[in-house]
C-alpha cells in the first residue's frame, strides 16, 4: 500500500504558535505498525507510516509512552525516563522518527509521566530500600495511611486507598493511581530538578513537546484534595520558563481532567501550559447528539473562560483512556452509561471503554457530525489512531486495552499490522464481521473515495484552509430550535501566500517560511538533508507578522436524528453572502430577517462568511 | 391631547379583549392617565378601576393615514377614534401594534425616537395571556406589560426585583421597571436568546421515552440532568429570596391545618391523615420565606447558558391576594414535583392508541420518579439551602409529603394549565 504524498512542506507552520492551528494524532506506538515482525508495534513501524499520516493531513503526532516499563498500565508506569522500551526500538529510532516527521512538516510530542513512576523504577527501588538512602525522600512516605483523607481515589474500582504498605521500608507510600505507580515527591528539589533533566534530554533529541500526564497531582498538602495546588502551578511555570528560554516553539499540553475554570488555571497567564485538554466538552458532545439538543454543549462553552493569548484548548472525541465521566453529574453519568455502555463490560473506571464507532452504533452520519463539531469548535482537534477509519473495539480485553488494539492497515494477515505470528501479537486485532480488519482497514478505505477516511481527510484539508477555526473567536448564533447548534468563528488570520496550495485543489493558508538556518524541507521521496537534532525553528512573530485578513466561518449543526429547520439570527452579518465551504456554493445573502436553513438528520453546513468569500465557478448556477 | 371624553368607549373595547373569560364589568372609573408622548403619534397610558380590578391600557393615537403594524396576535389593534385639538386620531392598543410599541419602549427606556430602530418586523409576541403581554424587541430585550395591576407593587415584579438585587442570576436581567404612582406597569428585560420552555423539553423527553421504551436513563432525551440543574436553580432562588425578603419562623401546625381544610373530610386517606396529625402536633417551626408561589416547568426555560426562571408570577402571594405569604421553601419544591407529575400525565394521555414498547403510564411514572429524585437531591445538596430546610431528612420528607398532599387534592383540570 502506498499513500499519495503531499508536497512535503505544505502544512509546516514554523511559528511558535503552530499548535493553535494543528490537528493532532494520538498514536500508540505499540499498536500502530510492527516493522520487525515481533508482534509489537515499534518506532520504526511508525516511521514507515509517516507517508500515510502526511497524506491524512495531520500536523502533530502525540506518542503514548514508549519508555522502558513493565507495561502494567500501558506504559504509564515508566521504569527509565531516559531510554526506549526495547520492544519499540532504540534512541536512534526516536531520532530517525523525529527527523523524518519534521521533514514532512509533522511535529511530534510525547507523554511525560511526571507524577509517578513504576514501582520497578530504580529510583523507587532505592527509595524503598531504607529510610536513609540518598533517594529515601524521592517518593512520598508515611507511617500510617491516614494522611490526606480529602484526596479522592481515582481508580475507585481497583484501588481502595491512595496509600500502600511497603514491607521492606515498613511505611506506606502515596499513589494517586495504581498501587504499582508510586508518586514522586516534588517537595524534594532533587526530584523537581531530575524531571527537568528528563525534559531537556528529550527536547535535545528533537521532540516538539510533551503531554504532561496527570499534572494536577504533583504536590500534596494537608487539608486539600491534593489537586490543582499552587505549588503544582509554580513548578509548571518553572518548566515553561526553561522551555521558553532554551527550546522556543516546543509545547506542553496538560492532562488536567477538571472543570474548565480549574483547568484554565494551567494556562496561567500564558506562562504555564500552552495547551490543555478540554475534558468536560467531550461527554457533552455525546450527550447533545443523543438528546438532540445543544444545551449540554452551549452550557459548558459558556462556562469555559477566555484563555490567555497564545494558548489553546485540545479537544477530542475519543482517546486511549475510557470515555471519562468524571466531569458530569451522577444523573448525566447514569444516562451516558446506560446509553453508550449497554453491556457492563463496556464500563471502565469512571467511564466507558469504547471507541468512537461502536459508541455511535456505527452511524457514519453521526460520526461525521461529531467530527464536524470537533473540527470547528474552539481548540485544536486530536484524532485517536484508528478513529479515522471508524475502527471498533474489543470490550472483552482487560482495563483500557479494549481501545488499544492493533491498527488495521489491510485485510491481510494480522490486519497488515505485523507479519509476526498471531500468537505473538501484543493484543489480538479485531476480526469481527462489523469492525474487524477484513471490513475496516486503511487499504480498502484509501481505495474508496467515498470512505470515511477520505471524508475526514477532506475535512482536515478544509480546516487547514480556514485558520480562523484554530484561533478565531466564537459566537453562538441565536436559533430558536434547540436541536440546532450554530456559531460563527471569526477573526483576523494570516494572509494566504500566493501559490501555497497543497496540490489537491484546496488552499492551506498558513504561511510557510523556512526559519533562518533551517534546511529547506525535502519533498517526499527525495533524500533529505541531515537535520540537526533540534530541528524545529523558533521564529518570533509567526503568522502574526505576515499580512492578515478577516475571516468568518458560520458552522450550523443539526444535533437531532430528524431533519430540522434553523432560523438564524445573523443580523451582525447582514449583507454577507454565505458560501458553503465544501462545495463553494453561494447561498442567498443575509438580510435583516432571520436566516432560514434546513438541515438533514445529523447534518451540518459550514459557510464562509468572509467579505471576500467567492463561490466556485462550478458551483454557480 | 385630550382623550378623556372618549376613554370609556375605548376601554370597553379594550376590556372585551382582555377581560378574563370575556367577563365585562359595569362601571369603568379612570383613576390615572399619563400622556407619555403627546401629539401624533401619541402614547397615553391609562389605569382604570373595573369592578374592583385595576385595568391597564396603553393607547396609541395615530394620524388616520398612518400605517398600522399589527403584531401577530388575534386581536385587532384599532380601538376607535378620538377628536381633539389636533383633529381626528385613530386609537390603537399600543401593545398590538409594533410601531406604537416601539414608541412606548423608547419612552420607558428614556431614549429619543431617533435613537431607536424602526424595523417593525423586529417586534414579536413571546407570550400573550390574561395577565400580561410579553414582546421581544430587536432581538435584544423583552417588554412585559401588565394588563391588570396590583394596588401597590406587583408581587411578581417585586419578586423579580428582589431576586435580581440579591444576586440571583438565573433570570433575564431586568433593564428597566415601568412604575407609576407606586404601581408596577411592566418591565423591560434582557432577551433570553435561544431559550426553550422547561415544559417543552420535559415533554420531548417523555415522548422520546415512550417511543423508545426501557428505563428512562437510557432514553435519548433523558431529563434527569436537567431536573438536577433545576433543583439547584430552585435552591439558589430560595437562598436569594431569603436574602431579599428575610425569613420568619414557620408554623407547621397551621400549614397542616390548611392542608386538612383544603382536602376536606375523608379524602386524605389513612396515611395522609396520620401525616397531617403528626405534623400538627410536631411543634416544628422551620424557616418560612417568601417563595415563588407557583413554580412549575412552564415557568422555567433552558438557555444556552443554563436554566432560568422565566416567570416570577404570582410572586409568592396567595390566590386572589397581593400580600406575600411566607411558607416553607419546600412548598415550591412540591409545586415543582407536582409539575413533573403533570408532565408525565399529559404525555401518557396524549400517547393515544399508538402501540408503545411498554405501557406509557409505567414509563411516565418511571420518568417522574427519576426526575423527582434528581430534582430533590440537587435541591437539598445546594449550598446555603441547609439554613432554610430542616436538617432532619425525615422531617423534610414529611413536609414535602404534606405539600404534595395538598396538590393531590386538587382537581388536575387542564394538566397543561396547571403544569
Amino acid at each position: 500500500m502506498t499513500a499519495e504524498v503531499l508536497p512535503a512542506d505544505s502544512s509546516y507552520d514554523p511559528s511558535d504558535r503552530w499548535f493553535q492551528h494543528a490537528v493532532f494524532y494520538e498514536v500508540l506506538v505499540r499498536g500502530f505498525y510492527d516493522a520487525n515482525g515481533d508482534g509489537t508495534g515499534d518506532l520504526a513501524g511508525l516511521r514507515a507510516k509517516l507517508d500515510y499520516l502526511q497524506w491524512l493531513g495531520i500536523d502533530c503526532l502525540w506518542l503514548l509512552p514508549f519508555h522502558p516499563s513493565p507495561l502494567r498500565d500501558g506504559g504509564y508506569d515508566v521504569s527509565d525516563f531516559f531510554n526506549v522500551h526495547p520492544d519499540y526500538g532504540t534512541l536512534g529510532d526516536v531520532v530517525a522518527l523525529l527527523e523524518d516527521a519534521h521533514r514532512r512538516g509533522i511535529r511530534v510530542i510525547a507523554d511525560l509521566v511526571m507524577n509517578h513512576t513504576s514501582d520497578q523504577h530504580p529510583w523507587f527501588l532505592e527509595s524503598r530500600s531504607s529510610r536513609t538512602n540518598p533517594k529515601a525522600d524521592w517518593y512520598v512516605w508515611n507511617d500510617d495511611d491516614q494522611r490526606w483523607p480529602e484526596a479522592r481515589v481515582v481508580f475507585t474500582d481497583v484501588e481502595r486507598s491512595n496509600w500502600t504498605w511497603d514491607d521492606s521500608r515498613k511505611q506506606y507510600y502515596w499513589h494517586r493511581f495504581y498501587s504499582h505507580q508510586p508518586d514522586l515527591n516534588y517537595e524534594n528539589p532533587d526530584v523537581a530538578d531530575a524531571m527537568l533533566e528528563v525534559v531537556r534530554f528529550w527536547l535535545d533529541l528533537g521532540l516538539d513537546g510533551f503531554r504532561l500526564d496527570a499534572v494536577p497531582y504533583l504536590f500534596q498538602r494537608d487539608g486539600t484534595t491534593g489537586e490543582h495546588l499552587p505549588e503544582t502551578h509554580a513548578y509548571i511555570r518553572r518548566l515553561r520558563k526553561h522551555l521558553d528560554a532554551e527550546y522556543p516553539g516546543r509545547v506542553v499540553l496538560a492532562e488536567a481532567n477538571g472543570w474548565p475554570a480549574d483547568v484554565a488555571d494551567y494556562f496561567g497567564t500564558g506562562d504555564e501550559c500552552h495547551m490543555c485538554f478540554h475534558f468536560p466538552l467531550m461527554p457533552r458532545l455525546f450527550m447533545a447528539v443523543r438528546r438532540g439538543h445543544r444545551y449540554p454543549v452551549t452550557e459548558i462553552l459558556s462556562q469555559t473562560p477566555e484563555i490567555p493569548e497564545g494558548c489553546q484548548w485540545a479537544i477530542f472525541l475519543r482517546n486511549h483512556d475510557e470515555l471519562t465521566l468524571e466531569q458530569v453529574t451522577d444523573e448525566e453519568r447514569d444516562y451516558l452509561i446506560s446509553e453508550y455502555a449497554k453491556d457492563p463490560r463496556m464500563k471502565r473506571h469512571m467511564g466507558i471503554g469504547r471507541r468512537l464507532a461502536p459508541l455511535l452504533d456505527g452511524d457514519r452520519r453521526l460520526a461525521e457530525l461529531l467530527y464536524a463539531l470537533v473540527l470547528s469548535l474552539p481548540g485544536s482537534p486530536v484524532v485517536y489512531y484508528g478513529d479515522e477509519l471508524l475502527m471498533g473495539d474489543n470490550i472483552y480485553l482487560g482495563d483500557r486495552d479494549s481501545v488499544r488494539t492493533p491498527m488495521q492497515w489491510s485485510p491481510d494477515r494480522n490486519g497488515g499490522f505485523s507479519n509476526g505470528d498471531f500468537a505473538q501479537l501484543y493484543l489480538p486485532p479485531l476480526m469481527d464481521p462489523v469492525y474487524g480488519y477484513g471490513a475496516v482497514n486503511v487499504e480498502s478505505q484509501m481505495r474508496n473515495p467515498g470512505s470515511f477516511l477520505h471524508w475526514l481527510r477532506g475535512m482536515l484539508l478544509q480546516r487547514r484552509s480556514m485558520p480562523v477555526l484554530g484561533v478565531g473567536k466564537m459566537e453562538v448564533v441565536d436559533c430558536p430550535n434547540p436541536a440546532v447548534l450554530a456559531f460563527v468563528r471569526w477573526g483576523d488570520v494570516a494572509e494566504v501566500p500566493a501559490g501555497s496550495g497543497d496540490g489537491l485543489g484546496s488552499a492551506p493558508v498558513m504561511p510557510v517560511v523556512p526559519a533562518p538556518g533551517r534546511p529547506e524541507p525535502a519533498r517526499a521521496g527525495e533524500p533529505a538533508a541531515k537535520l540537526p537534532a533540534r530541528t524545529v525553528p523558533a521564529r518570533p512573530g509567526g503568522p502574526c507578522s505576515v499580512p492578515t485578513r478577516s475571516q468568518a466561518v458560520l458552522c450550523v449543526h443539526n444535533l437531532s436524528r430528524f431533519a430540522q429547520p434553523a432560523l438564524l439570527d445573523l443580523a451582525a452579518w447582514e449583507g454577507r453572502r454565505p458560501i458553503e465551504v465544501l462545495g463553494r456554493v453561494s447561498f442567498p445573502a443575509v438580510g435583516s430577517d432571520p436566516y432560514s436553513l434546513a438541515l438533514g438528520p445529523h447534518g451540518f453546513l459550514w459557510f464562509d462568511l468572509s467579505e471576500d468569500a467567492e463561490p466556485s465557478d462550478e458551483a454557480l448556477p | 391631547m385630550n382623550v378623556g371624553g372618549s376613554l370609556d368607549g375605548l376601554l370597553r373595547r379594550w376590556e372585551e379583549q382582555h377581560a378574563p373569560n370575556g367577563e365585562t364589568c359595569g362601571a369603568i372609573d379612570v383613576v390615572d392617565v399619563e400622556v407619555i408622548r403627546p401629539g401624533r403619534p401619541g402614547i397615553v397610558d391609562v389605569v382604570a378601576e373595573m369592578d374592583g380590578r385595576l385595568g391597564h391600557a396603553v393607547l396609541a393615537i395615530l394620524c388616520p393615514k398612518s400605517p398600522l403594524h399589527p403584531l401577530g396576535t388575534l386581536e385587532e389593534p384599532i380601538l376607535g377614534t378620538v377628536e381633539d385639538a389636533e383633529g381626528t386620531g385613530v386609537v390603537v392598543d399600543a401593545l398590538r401594534d409594533a410601531g406604537a410599541l416601539r414608541l412606548l419602549l423608547e419612552a420607558v427606556e428614556g431614549r429619543s425616537a431617533d435613537e431607536g430602530l424602526h424595523d417593525h418586523r423586529a417586534v414579536s409576541v413571546v407570550r400573550d395571556d390574561a395577565d400580561a403581554i410579553v414582546l421581544a424587541v430587536d432581538r435584544r430585550v423583552t417588554v412585559t406589560v401588565l394588563h391588570w395591576l396590583a394596588r401597590g407593587p406587583h408581587p411578581g415584579m417585586a419578586l423579580l426585583a428582589g431576586l435580581d438585587e440579591a444576586g440571583f442570576n438565573h433570570l433575564a436581567a431586568p433593564v428597566a421597571f415601568w412604575r407609576r404612582s407606586g404601581r408596577d406597569l411592566g418591565v423591560v428585560q434582557e432577551l433570553l436568546a435561544g431559550a426553550s420552555s422547561g415544559w417543552a423539553l420535559a415533554m420531548s423527553s417523555l415522548r422520546d421515552l415512550i417511543a423508545s421504551g426501557g428505563p428512562p436513563e437510557a432514553a435519548g432525551g433523558d431529563f434527569a440532568a436537567e431536573a438536577f440543574a433545576l433543583g439547584t436553580m430552585t435552591a439558589r432562588m430560595h437562598v436569594a429570596l431569603d436574602r431579599a425578603f428575610g425569613r420568619r419562623a414557620g408554623d407547621v401546625a397551621s400549614w397542616a391545618d390548611a392542608v386538612a381544610r383544603g382536602m376536606g373530610a375523608g379524602s386524605k386517606g389513612r396515611s395522609g391523615a396520620q401525616l397531617i396529625e403528626a405534623l400538627r402536633r410536631s411543634g416544628l417551626q422551620p424557616p418560612a420565606i417568601r417563595t415563588h408561589g407557583a413554580l412549575h416547568l412552564g415557568r422555567t426555560a433552558r438557555t444556552d447558558h443554563g436554566w432560568v426562571l422565566a416567570d416570577t408570577t404570582p410572586g409568592g402571594t396567595a390566590e386572589g391576594s397581593e400580600e406575600p405569604i411566607y411558607r416553607s421553601p419546600l412548598a415550591d419544591v412540591a409545586d415543582f414535583t407536582r409539575s413533573l407529575h403533570h408532565a408525565a400525565a399529559v404525555a401518557t394521555a396524549e400517547r393515544g392508541p399508538v402501540p408503545a414498547p411498554a405501557p406509557p403510564g409505567d414509563l411516565a411514572a418511571a420518568w417522574e420518579a427519576r426526575n423527582r429524585k434528581a430534582f430533590v437531591a440537587a435541591y437539598l445538596a445546594a449550598p446555603g439551602i441547609g439554613a432554610l430546610v430542616p436538617a432532619d431528612r425525615r422531617v423534610v420528607r414529611q413536609l414535602l409529603g404534606l405539600f404534595e398532599l395538598a396538590h393531590a387534592a386538587e382537581d388536575p383540570g387542564s394538566p397543561r394549565g396547571a403544569a
